[in-house]
């Protein structure tokens, strides 16, 4: 009886292990837990209305997550994502307010500018060898900077077909949502599939490993920065469209957060760990949490408590689970 | 000849590699051009004034300083700044407690804060960058509630702390000449704080050694949220009033300046000077670009620009040193 309890108790051990673990599935749990309890509590929290309003905020947030999820994999980030975003609505707002481009022409100019900006960091990074945090910290102000000379106080009077880009709606659900559904499946299928991209996990594993067995790493993360770079720009002409304007502060703080949300769902500093679905959901969670605690009426100071609370008390955990692991 | 141009290149190297000498000479260069051309510049009153405000950030720099030196780096210092102005003012102004008590409590609390950093980073092995990047939004969210949209009407005692005068300058000057002094002796001569030089370049051969890496690293901790309260409560003292979102973004300029000054964020490199350093120049450049009527969006470009090329020469040095 005693032996047979012992082993119950190690089973149940290692199940909770496993679900801590595997960090998909804890998300999924959490979230399942805000609307039971959220539902219960409060009228207005599981309505239709609210959790498309939740899903279409956090989609434009999610896109440029999924960018970070790469590099995270790699073994590296990018601060500098969210000057990018920002740069990306505010070099198209000017080209067609000021230029009187045409909004699919100046849509291309924006987010190639930003992948030639990806390009730049991972070119610095990887070739010449500069730490990722330093470029990102640097590049985080030179590309702000930019932004405020180039916008100015705020462009807005953004004509209606660029307008048209977010605010319409396809089978009741907004734009943006399907954005994020048709990147988020594109990516997990090339980060899931394809030999290429499996390559930075590989790199994010062992990179020295990697370039001996002659992946050539430099391309590979001059890739990922462009890919990263890339999809901020592409949020970036998303969001402007849904505010119909582009402000200096847009997407500001937007890289702390994608980090945040990436963590939560499964990436590791280190490199070597995470998944697309991760990232998404974890920008969900880090929306529900906001959400919950506008609909409860809390202080807007809690969110960051709770969100930054879960992060610390996740990432804890993990070390911990780690250590008990080689121990 | 040959040789002759072996030693110039030696010569430049080294002042580029001792990076507060280097930095020393540009702002003296800078200086000397600036009040050629401004007249504004080489004022007493905006010398006096470029100093106030640079000894809040130069304090933070300090503590900053010395865990990069030891390889690791505090993104929650900015929100540790602010919250230690939104206590001692919450319980100076809702508590009628006394500024002594208020202040005093402050630190402690964020010294605890350090404490913990540096525990759960050394004791339970969390990434510094992941652990103080949840630390910053805890704090910060508490200082939103503890300080609210401000506090004001604090007691003449706390506004004394940074309202004096000493020899004609203002007294936050001072503290950080003091602190500049004791921790510059400390790194630079006492055999507890040249391990963390030690640590930064090879943590295990340290823990090998016998240095006690987690306790030294909590320290470091310590000393940097302790440094960062102490220069919130200077410059609460100073605005004479507690701002919740006072240090906002502070770390990100904390680190800019010590990268700057020298400080590499693989540890083993850096010196308190350096830091010093790094902050005179960014609050220089700051200070020319305003009397040269920049527009303040240029002030992140150009900063931004400089520490880019820095870390980038830096870089290509050490790659050809390397080959």
């Amino acid at each position: 009886m005693g032996k047979f309890f012992i082993l119950n108790n190690l089973q149940v051990k290692s199940t909770v292990k496993k679900l801590l673990q595997n960090r998909v599935l804890f998300l999924l749990l959490l979230i399942f837990i805000i609307f039971l309890f959220a539902g219960i509590a409060y009228d207005t929290f599981v309505t239709e209305n609210n959790i498309k309003t939740v899903i279409s905020n956090m989609s434009i947030d999610a896109i440029v997550t999924i960018g970070m999820m790469i590099l995270l994999i790699s073994g590296v980030f990018d601060l500098s994502v969210g000057s990018v975003l920002g740069f990306s609505a505010a070099i198209n707002a000017v080209l067609i307010e000021r230029a009187g481009f045409n909004p699919v022409l100046s849509i291309i100019i924006a987010v190639v500018s930003c992948i030639c900006i990806g390009i730049f960091n991972g070119v610095v990074i990887a070739k010449i060898g500069v730490n990722h945090l330093i470029v990102g910290l640097a590049m985080l102000g030179v590309v702000r900077g930019v932004v405020m000379l180039i916008v100015g106080a705020g462009i807005t009077r953004l004509p209606d077909s660029f307008l048209v880009i977010a605010d319409s709606s396809f089978l009741k659900w907004k734009l943006p949502i399907w954005y994020l559904v048709i990147i988020a499946a594109i990516f997990s299928i090339l980060l899931r599939k394809t030999v290429f991209f499996r390559r930075y996990y590989y790199i994010g594993g062992n990179e020295k490993a990697a370039a001996l067995s002659g992946i050539n790493v430099v391309t590979m993360r001059v890739i990922s920065y462009a890919i990263s770079a890339g999809l901020a720009g592409i949020s970036g002409i998303f969001l402007s469209s849904r505010l119909a304007a582009a402000i200096p502060t847009l997407g500001s703080g937007l890289e702390l957060r994608a980090i945040t949300a990436c963590i939560l769902g499964g990436a590791s500093l280190n490199g070597g760990y995470g998944n697309v679905l991760g990232a998404v959901l974890g920008t969900l969670f880090m929306g529900l949490i906001n959400n919950l605690m506008i609909v409860s009426r809390a202080s807007i100071s809690w969110q960051r408590i709770v969100i930054s609370g879960i992060l610390l008390l996740a990432v804890t955990l993990d070390a911990v689970i780690k250590k008990s692991g080689v121990d | 000849m040959d040789s002759n141009t072996n030693v110039n290149t030696s010569i430049t190297r080294r002042i580029l590699q001792s990076r507060s000498a280097f930095l020393g000479i540009i702002i003296v260069a800078l200086s000397i051009a600036a009040s050629f051309i401004f007249d504004a510049f080489s004022t007493m009153l905006n010398l006096k004034s470029f100093l106030l405000n640079l000894s809040c950030n130069s304090i933070v720099a300090i503590g900053m300083m010395i865990l990069l030196i030891s390889g690791a780096f505090d993104l929650s210092v900015g929100s540790v700044f602010g919250l230690a102005g939104c206590i001692a003012g919450n319980l100076m102004f809702y508590h009628q407690a006394n500024w002594i008590l208020s202040v005093f409590i402050a630190l402690i609390v964020c010294i605890g804060i350090g404490a913990l950093n540096g525990t759960l980073i050394s004791k339970v092995g969390v990434d510094p960058l992941v652990a103080t990047l949840a630390m910053m939004g805890l704090v910060r969210g508490f200082a939103l509630i503890i300080g609210g949209t401000g506090i004001i009407g604090l007691p003449d005692g706390f506004l004394k702390i940074a309202d004096s005068k000493l020899l004609h300058m203002r007294i936050p000057i001072w503290y950080m000449i003091v602190i500049i002094i004791i921790f510059t002796f400390l790194v630079s001569k006492v055999v507890f704080f040249r391990k963390y030089y030690y640590i930064g370049v090879n943590e295990k051969a340290a823990n090998l050694t016998g240095i006690n890496v987690v306790k030294m690293r909590i320290i470091s901790f310590m000393i940097a949220s302790g440094l960062a309260a102490v220069a919130g409560i200077i410059l609460t003292s100073r605005l004479t009033v507690a701002l919740s979102s006072s240090g906002e973004g502070l770390e990100l300029r904390v680190i800019t300046a010590c990268i700057l000054g020298g400080a590499s964020l693989s540890g083993g490199k850096g010196s308190v000077m350096g830091a010093v350093m790094g902050t005179i120049f960014v609050a220089l450049i700051n200070n020319l670009m305003i009397i040269a009527k920049v527009g303040s969006y240029w002030q992140s470009v150009v900063i931004g620009s400089i520490l880019l090329i820095a870390v980038t020469a830096d870089a290509v040095l050490n790659k050809s040193r390397a080959e």
